[in-house]
């Protein structure tokens, strides 16, 4: 990886229109990267759920925005972990040999649409289950409900996260959600859907992010590089009432998640991974998923994600900092976000993440998630080529 | 320097869809119009799926095989919605996964026969495991809404 570029996160970027805020990060990713768009052999563009843009077949509108006329190019979608299957995709497409460097592209836009959780109810099945308004924060508060009964999760876990993250925030310029957030402010905020309150959510973001990868031979003449030192990634079965639990998994403890991240650990020869990575990159829009994901990347023995609560162990500070971002609690453009997770990993152990850099890093995690607990991608990443 | 106001474009997508469902989902449907709930059994693993369809996606096999389920079970996850979502019902409103007697899926409806005047804490009557029965309505439309989960 030698370049990693991303708008501000926001609200709604009302000074530019959709393929301008990719051409933004585009061009900050070629910038970094050294590299003209010339030397990029192919585009991978990661565009997830596009009704929120509201413009079918994104690819075509957003084309010139990345400089893809002429080249190859591929379209990547799984839901919000796009972004992580749009890296993991260009990994491969140079490891294979096919292309010497390949642009990575995401994109989402989700101000334009007035309710997210009407575009998130047609992701469910018509048949069975969009009678029954289920949604993101309706599902996710079914995951939850799960952790607090068989899992230990309090609601004191849940706020302790949502602080850590909001915190982390304030030193990523480029976070949507720069404020003051207090245990208190957590308890106190709104309801959405039991056990779930407005600040253990993500906010809606508008932005875009771009990473260019190239072959371990060009990153090595490269002032600045990260090494992909394993990839993995898998889908579960499409309905929660076919994976609520079984003798070896739980839906609250994504079994996807952990097939994904044993296979980038495999892959990187990662045999202990609460003590081999220095940071971690986690994809998870809500406290309780980030609480969950700890157990499922095994930072957490089985059944104990609190643990890592308890001794603030993934606090900036803590031996295995979570997020140091803010991550995707504070600024969530989804298609985009496994993206800015995968860049930020990269940053990271590169040294160049700025105030939240975590001292030393040279092994990090970027995981992405999408569906509702159904999508997970994971990378390694090093400071390394070897 | 001339300040430019930013202008937005309204616009909309409305497409209609009229969903085909198989025979699996047909009788189902059919099913809960006479106030009976089906499931498939797969003839290798056992695993009797509701709803139904027509294979076995961890066996990767063909189950034609419709079993008719019990209508009470078991809570196996829960929430209580309190925020207003476009589309939704009026809130509080509570949404259950329930593993019917018979059935190893679980399946989504409305819960409802139980008071939510606290929207801070979940109704014990709501709790994981909580045993609820499938109450039908008087009109049935063929529709997952034709019936909705009570406290048993």
């Amino acid at each position: 990886v030698i370049g990693f570029g991303q708008t501000a996160f926001k609200t709604t970027r009302a000074d530019v229109g959709a393929v301008e805020l990719i051409y933004e990060a585009v061009s900050e990713a070629l910038a970094d990267s050294g590299l003209g768009l010339d030397e990029i052999d192919s585009v991978v563009f990661a565009s997830a759920p596009e009704v929120f843009e509201g413009v079918y077949e994104p690819d075509r509108w957003c084309v010139d925005a990345f400089g893809g006329a002429g080249k190859p190019l591929v379209r990547i979608h799984t839901g919000g972990a796009t972004g992580g299957s749009g890296a993991l995709t260009a990994t491969r497409l140079v490891e294979a040999g096919m292309y010497e460097s390949v642009l990575v592209v995401g994109l989402q836009r989700t101000s334009e649409t007035a309710d997210a959780q009407k575009v998130f109810t047609t992701i469910f099945d018509p048949v069975y289950e969009q009678d029954v308004q289920l949604n993101v924060i309706t599902g996710i508060a079914l995951v939850a409900s799960r952790q607090m009964e068989f899992f230990g999760l309090t609601e004191d876990h849940l706020a302790w996260v949502s602080v850590k993250n909001f915190a982390n925030a304030l030193r990523n310029p480029k976070a949507h959600l720069h404020k003051d957030v207090d245990v208190a402010d957590v308890k106190g905020s709104r309801m959405l859907a039991w056990p779930l309150r407005l600040l253990h959510t993500c906010p809606r973001s508008d932005g875009a992010a771009a990473v260019v990868i190239t072959t371990a031979e060009l990153a090595r003449r490269h002032s600045a590089a990260a090494y992909v030192k394993g990839f993995g990634c898998a889908a579960d079965v499409y309905r929660i009432g076919d994976r609520i639990h079984d003798d070896e998994s739980d839906f609250a403890i994504p079994r996807a998640q952990k097939w994904a991240c044993d296979r980038a650990y495999a892959a990187s020869g990662i045999a202990d991974p609460r003590r081999e990575l220095d940071v971690v990159e986690v994809y998870a829009p809500f406290s309780n998923l980030e609480i969950a994901y700890y157990e499922s990347m095994s930072l957490a023995p089985p059944r104990r994600g609190i643990d890592l609560v308890e001794s603030e162990a993934t606090a900036l500070g803590g031996d295995i900092p979570v997020c140091p971002s803010g991550g995707c609690m504070t600024s969530n453009p989804i298609g985009a976000t496994g993206l800015v997770r995968f860049g930020e990993a990269a940053w990271q152990v590169m040294g160049r993440a700025g105030e939240h850099q975590v001292d030393g890093a040279r092994t990090a995690l970027a995981t992405a998630c999408g569906g509702i607990d159904q999508f997970y991608t994971a990378a390694v990443l090093g400071a390394d080529a070897d | 320097m001339t300040t430019t106001t930013p202008v937005r474009i309204p616009g909309e997508w409305h497409i209609p869809y009229s969903y085909t469902i198989g025979e699996s989902a047909s009788a189902f449907f059919g099913a809960l119009k006479d106030g009976r709930i089906l499931g498939c059994r797969c003839a290798s693993c056992g695993r009797v799926a509701v709803p139904p369809k027509n294979f076995c996606e961890f066996c990767f096999t063909r189950v034609d095989q419709l079993v008719e389920v019990g209508c009470e079970g078991a809570i196996e996850a829960v929430t209580v919605v309190t925020a207003p979502f476009a589309g939704s019902p009026d809130v509080p409103y509570a949404v259950a996964y329930v593993q019917l007697d018979g059935a190893t899926s679980a399946i989504a409806n409305y819960v409802r026969g139980v008071p939510l005047d606290d929207l801070e804490a979940l109704p014990p009557s709501l709790r994981i495991g909580t045993r609820v029965r499938a109450v039908f309505g008087p009109n049935r439309a063929g529709r997952i809404t034709d019936f909705w989960f009570e406290p048993a």
